[in-house]
């Protein structure tokens, strides 16, 4: 039986092969631990605060991304997830927030942002990206290549590669 | 098994062609394969099995288990005979919040069927912080030791930073010195009570001091953090009175059968991203369970409990308890009993704030919610004009007992249902004010040392508009009863509701209130009047012999 964890895990599994370094996953049903506050007034977020299901960080040159993934098993089940990312790349206070999650400290993680210098920028020069996994072959629906200033990219599995 | 149809991610080779055991999930399939993963007796021995929601599709055996509410995980040998239950959760124990899982562990005691919670006892919390004044002064500070010294200041909760500063405490080693030596006088905000307390937090948190490895105090620069235009704190969350008597009500039940929690533990280093929590991310020797938020694995945190011996670590700790369970061998405690009892976790004098012994029952109304030991005829006498209507059989049957114990709520919001925290909370009550308990008590007789009054305040909205409890009970009698509903008055619907429907189907609106409280007691304060409700829920029915252990809903409470 094939499960929306399945499109997560093998999302997870390729990022991590690309060089990402996975910070969270958030399992179908189960609790998320990477949480950030809900915008205010968003209908596209149930819950008092939004949960990606994965998130993951990467360095790039000098430079480190953070990528949010949203998973479903077919492509056309998307369209929620696209709007909560809007909701998200509309509300700065919560793209502070998913750098300031993130961040690099003293007795912290190897790999983080510099969020006291990011936190000085302007919002459209955050490192965030957004990107949405599906099963190939499960309905149409249109994925921008970006939300207001932030890449958007999608992942797509076979029957095969899930199962493996 | 085609590859399609494999409903589970273990690998072929743990999956058994005649499984000796069965692990029944309401949670994530990766919780049941991470606990098949990392037991010796289950591995390559159980396969794991989605509970189906309604209980009829549950087998017989493990409903009872499920009756009041769905622990996360049941373990069965292959004729789904429950071995353990458990529970997992990320979220710390919070205010009345952290009671309100242990209804399914009170259905496990009450079988005699082991269980194990895993949880943090203690945590990092992020949160919004209200007084940004004070925060901006602090923050934009320009004498950087000051300010690391007034940062330290707040990670201590009373002390009052910039006065301490002011009497001439301007350093943080100065500061851990007077509190060590309980020298208070110039630590502003702390009194000869709360500097003991401060030492305490010093000891455990900060110098890590002691038998138990308690979490490391938030460094002072990461204390406070702004994010847009709202400052976040980063604070480390104890366990308090709530926790303390969730330890306790551990500590009792495992007179009964072990009810053992086990510590989910955080570290500093995730403090951003996770609020500490540690888990597995990617598992090279077990790649199933990557990328699933599973807990840590045997192994992967420190250990916490230096005492008797122990070398393990918490969730090795609970493996093996886990695989004794299996084995049906309780010779060893784990060291739970010195992880639930007071003195690592809390503290004796927490005791006190359980509940408040009054001896006017007027002072049930000084706070809004809390509990309160009173004496019995004190509280038939106060609201005599209550009981005058009632059956008096019903107040002779509290005739026995000198007190009883009050928890007193109250809401304000008609569609906040009562169900969470409380149903957790009249659990918690059931066993720590309620009983005397041995070895051998069956908890499902409802003997009773002390009565358990469920008093809920509605006001405001709620005064005219909450549900709670007579239109549940009335729904459900609707549902359930074909005859002349007329004759019957609402306790008289309870009854029958009782004796004629399993526990399971009672909603959880009502179900765990009806089953712990002798009475519930509600007051609707609309303008200048109280209107009244009250019906006597279970304990006081089988006293009186209105309800027997054989009936429906209590014989449905047994395996």
């Amino acid at each position: 039986m094939l499960t929306e964890e399945h499109i997560t895990r093998a999302t997870a599994n390729k990022l991590a092969k690309d060089g990402w370094e996975i910070i969270a996953v958030h399992p179908p049903d189960g609790q998320g631990p990477f949480t950030i506050p809900k915008p205010p007034r968003s209908r596209n977020i149930e819950r008092a605060s939004y949960h990606p299901d994965i998130v993951a960080i990467k360095k790039d040159n000098s430079n480190i991304k953070i990528i949010l993934v949203e998973c479903k098993i077919k492509k056309s089940d998307l369209m929620g997830d696209l709007e909560k990312f809007k909701d998200l790349a509309n509300n700065p206070d919560s793209l502070y927030f998913i750098c300031f999650r993130c961040q690099k400290f003293d007795d912290g993680p190897e790999l983080g942002v510099d969020y006291e210098s990011l936190s000085s920028k302007n919002v459209s020069e955050l490192p965030i990206e957004f990107a949405v996994a599906y099963m190939k072959d499960t309905g149409n629906l249109d994925i921008p290549s970006k939300i207001k200033d932030f890449k958007c990219s999608e992942f797509s599995f076979s029957k095969k590669e899930l199962f493996i | 098994m085609d590859e399609e149809d494999n409903y589970t991610f273990l690998p072929k080779e743990l999956i058994p062609k005649k499984p000796s055991y069965n692990v029944w999930y309401t949670g994530t399939l990766g919780q049941a394969e991470w606990l098949i993963a990392f037991s010796k007796k289950l591995k390559g021995n159980a396969i794991p099995f989605s509970c189906a929601k309604s209980l009829s599709n549950v087998p017989e055996q493990i409903r009872p288990l499920l009756s009041l509410e769905q622990p996360d995980l049941i373990v069965t040998d292959n004729k789904n005979n429950p071995l353990i239950s458990i529970e997992i959760t990320e979220q710390q124990a919070f205010g009345t919040n952290a009671q309100q899982r242990i209804a399914r562990f009170w259905s496990s005691v009450a079988n005699k069927i082991p269980s194990a919670y895993i949880l943090p006892l203690e945590s990092y919390q992020i949160e919004k912080c209200t007084n940004t004044t004070k925060i901006d002064k602090i923050m934009n500070e320009p004498n950087q030791e000051k300010k690391e010294f007034l940062l330290f200041c707040e990670t201590l909760l009373r002390v009052k930073g910039e006065e301490t500063y002011n009497n001439g405490i301007t350093s943080i080693e100065e500061l851990k010195n007077k509190i060590r030596n309980e020298d208070y006088e110039k630590i502003a905000g702390i009194s000869e009570n709360s500097i003991k307390q401060l030492k305490t937090f010093l000891k455990k948190f900060i110098d890590g001091d002691g038998e138990t490895k308690h979490l490391v105090n938030i460094p002072p620069l990461e204390y406070y953090h702004k994010v847009g235009d709202t400052y976040y704190k980063a604070y480390l969350r104890k366990p308090e009175v709530t926790d303390s008597m969730l330890l306790e009500w551990f500590n009792l039940s495992s007179i009964i059968i072990p009810t053992y929690p086990f510590k989910l533990q955080s570290d500093l280093v995730n403090l951003f991203r996770t609020n500490g929590l540690t888990h597995i991310i990617d598992d090279k020797n077990n790649s199933f369970l990557s990328y699933r938020n599973l807990p840590p694995k045997p192994g992967q945190t420190k250990v916490v409990h230096k005492f008797d011996g122990n070398e393990k670590d918490e969730i090795e700790l609970f493996f093996n308890f886990v695989d004794a369970c299996i084995e049906k061998r309780f010779k060893s405690d784990f060291v739970r009993k010195k992880v639930m009892a007071s003195g690592q976790y809390w503290n004796e004098d927490l005791k006190e704030k359980w509940f408040e012994e009054i001896s006017k029952i007027e002072d049930i109304d000084r706070i809004q919610s809390g509990d309160f030991s009173c004496s019995s005829k004190d509280f038939f006498e106060f609201f005599s004009e209550v009981f005058e209507n009632i059956d008096n059989d019903y107040i002779k049957s509290f005739e026995n007992f000198d007190k009883l114990h009050i928890y007193k709520i109250y809401n304000t919001e008609p569609k906040r249902g009562l169900y969470d925290p409380y149903s957790g909370n009249l659990a918690v009550r059931d066993i720590l004010f309620t009983r005397k308990l041995e070895k051998n008590t069956d908890l499902i007789r409802f003997d009773r040392t002390k009565p358990l009054v469920f008093l809920v305040d509605f006001k405001e909205k709620s005064a005219e508009e909450h549900k709670f409890i007579s239109y549940y009970i009335d729904k459900l009698f609707e549902k359930y009863y074909s005859g002349n509903e007329n004759k019957f008055n609402l306790q008289e619907k309870l009854i029958w509701l009782l004796k004629n429907i399993k526990l399971h189907q009672f909603t959880k609106e009502l179900r765990c209130h009806i089953l712990f409280s002798d009475i519930i007691f509600i007051r609707r304060h609309i303008k200048d009047k109280i209107k009244f409700e009250l019906i006597f829920g279970v304990p006081t029915l089988i006293r009186m012999n209105l309800l027997k252990l054989t009936d429906k809903s209590i014989q449905t409470l047994r395996i």
